[in-house]
């Protein structure tokens, strides 16, 4: 997975986000798990390293209101490293490095196995 | 009349294997040729170079000259060239200066080692190569590049809030010294440098640019990574004194462009030595060559390396880049036009070989 950038961004249905990667393989993540593994700031706590993390996952972090019905909005290349994702509740601080996304793909294929 | 008639096959054959050593490509990848006109075994031919002020130009065109002269039934080969310069792929998504071809970050781990100096020489020598050139100050605390340019006349604000930046020997320049009286100081938290960055971005009015040279404070802090998210750099070019100390601050300036995949063009040894203008004797004042090496440890290519002297320090403190020295025998100027072609060239190969921009399709 790693050293693997993406090159496009769609959506396949309104809570549904396809990101394909540079060796053409494709991950789709929902919304939800998007929104609710936002790594910035304000989500995680300051200083705290994010760890990917299922939506109905208790942690320390702040609850976000309403998840199930949180769509991805938008979003922006950040630099040459990072994407950033706005969602439909308002939030759009979350800058998501290439790096963490790596991190997230591999987490929702082991749960998957 | 010979029997033989030359095709433009044949031609783009016989030159595809060339190799242009500057990039150890051959030049049908390179795809060089341009404009191949046979008339009665009189061939026509366009080379298209990807950067300016490239030292194999010469051996290139001859090494076609020479290719195409050899097929049966060519006569003449009368070859020009032009430079077509090429533009990073993610330059024309980045909203705020869309028509910016290549964004060159100029940065060092330590102060003092002569970012600025090198981005002022940096920018004129690309200049005199023929490119169109800004160089954006982006050291808040310690700008100096109007007084590296001997550029004191203001930028103007138009009514619709834009800057347009004045034009100094041919190079348009944007620096927080133009914004603050002279003895006056930026003392500011990280959101403010935040937006320094995207009007200095934006709201200037840069134009079309092949190269905006960006000249970074010292460190890895909110400027750098401003800078990092709010454009795609082509690259980055970092500048160290030869001794240990540098060279491990350095390092760390390396690691947050690495951090940031932002590609790093390779490593500039300033102040590499200093020879006596009495008695002629040369003194590694920092040490030598330990660019070089930390360069080639990395990984990252050697651009060159630039003589402490008195006498870029005067021209410096005159406002005259020392890279404009017309005369041949100023090694300075050519240490300095060196490191410029050499920049080009890195710049070329990378956008030869990074991929576009992510394509976004979200409603």
């Amino acid at each position: 997975m790693t050293h693997l950038v993406p090159q496009r961004i769609h959506q396949v249905s309104p809570s549904e986000t396809v990101i394909t990667w540079s060796d053409s393989s494709e991950t789709t993540f929902t919304s939800t798990f998007l929104r609710n593994n936002c790594p910035c700031a304000t989500c995680t706590g300051h200083g705290v390293k994010p760890t990917p993390r299922f939506p109905e996952e208790h942690n320390t972090s702040l609850p976000v209101i309403g998840q199930e019905f949180v769509r991805v909005t938008g979003a922006q290349q950040v630099g040459h490293y990072a994407i950033q994702f706005k969602f439909s509740d308002g939030h759009e601080s979350g800058i998501y490095p290439y790096t963490y996304l790596w991190d997230l793909v591999e987490f929702s294929n082991d749960s998957q196995e | 009349m010979s029997n033989f008639r030359v095709t433009k096959d044949e031609i783009f054959k016989a030159v595809a294997p060339l190799r242009d050593p500057q990039y150890g490509k051959d030049l049908g990848q390179l795809k060089y040729l341009q404009n191949v006109c046979i008339q009665n075994g009189n061939v026509d031919l366009t080379i298209v170079f990807p950067a300016p002020g490239s030292e194999t130009k010469e051996e290139v065109i001859n090494q076609v000259r020479k290719v195409v002269g050899a097929l049966p039934g060519v006569k003449e080969v009368n070859i020009s060239s032009r430079i077509d310069i090429s533009s990073s792929p993610s330059a024309s998504t980045s909203s705020l200066i869309p028509k910016v071809k290549n964004v060159i970050a100029i940065a060092s781990g330590k102060g003092g080692v002569g970012k600025s100096t090198v981005a002022a020489n940096l920018a004129t020598a690309m200049h005199a190569f023929g490119a169109k050139v800004g160089l954006m100050d982006a050291d808040v605390y310690g700008p100096s590049i109007p007084k590296l340019m001997g550029a004191t006349k203001p930028p103007e604000i138009t009514k619709e809030h834009k800057i347009i930046p004045p034009v100094m020997r041919g190079i348009k320049l944007i620096s927080m010294a133009y914004f603050l009286p002279k003895d006056d100081a930026v003392i500011w938290r990280g959101p403010m440098l935040h937006k320094m960055i995207q009007d200095f971005l934006g709201v200037a009015e840069w134009g079309s640019l092949d190269y905006l040279v960006i000249d970074l404070p010292p460190g890895t802090g909110d400027i750098q990574l401003s800078l990092c998210q709010t454009v795609p750099l082509t690259g980055a070019v970092v500048v160290s004194t030869p001794q240990d100390l540098a060279l491990e601050v350095a390092s760390k300036a390396i690691a947050m462009f690495r951090k940031l995949k932002t590609p790093v063009l390779g490593i500039v040894e300033n102040m590499s030595h200093f020879t006596c203008p009495h008695c002629g004797q040369r003194d590694d004042i920092f040490g030598h060559g330990g660019a070089i090496q930390a360069s080639s440890q990395l990984g990252y290519p050697f651009l060159g390396e630039i003589p402490l002297s008195s006498v870029i320090r005067e021209r410096s403190d005159r406002g005259e880049p020392i890279s404009l020295d017309k005369s041949s025998e100023s090694e300075y100027a050519r240490a300095f036009q060196k490191i410029a072609s050499n920049v080009a060239g890195e710049i070329a190969q990378i956008n030869m070989t990074t991929a576009s921009n992510i394509s976004i399709e979200i409603e």
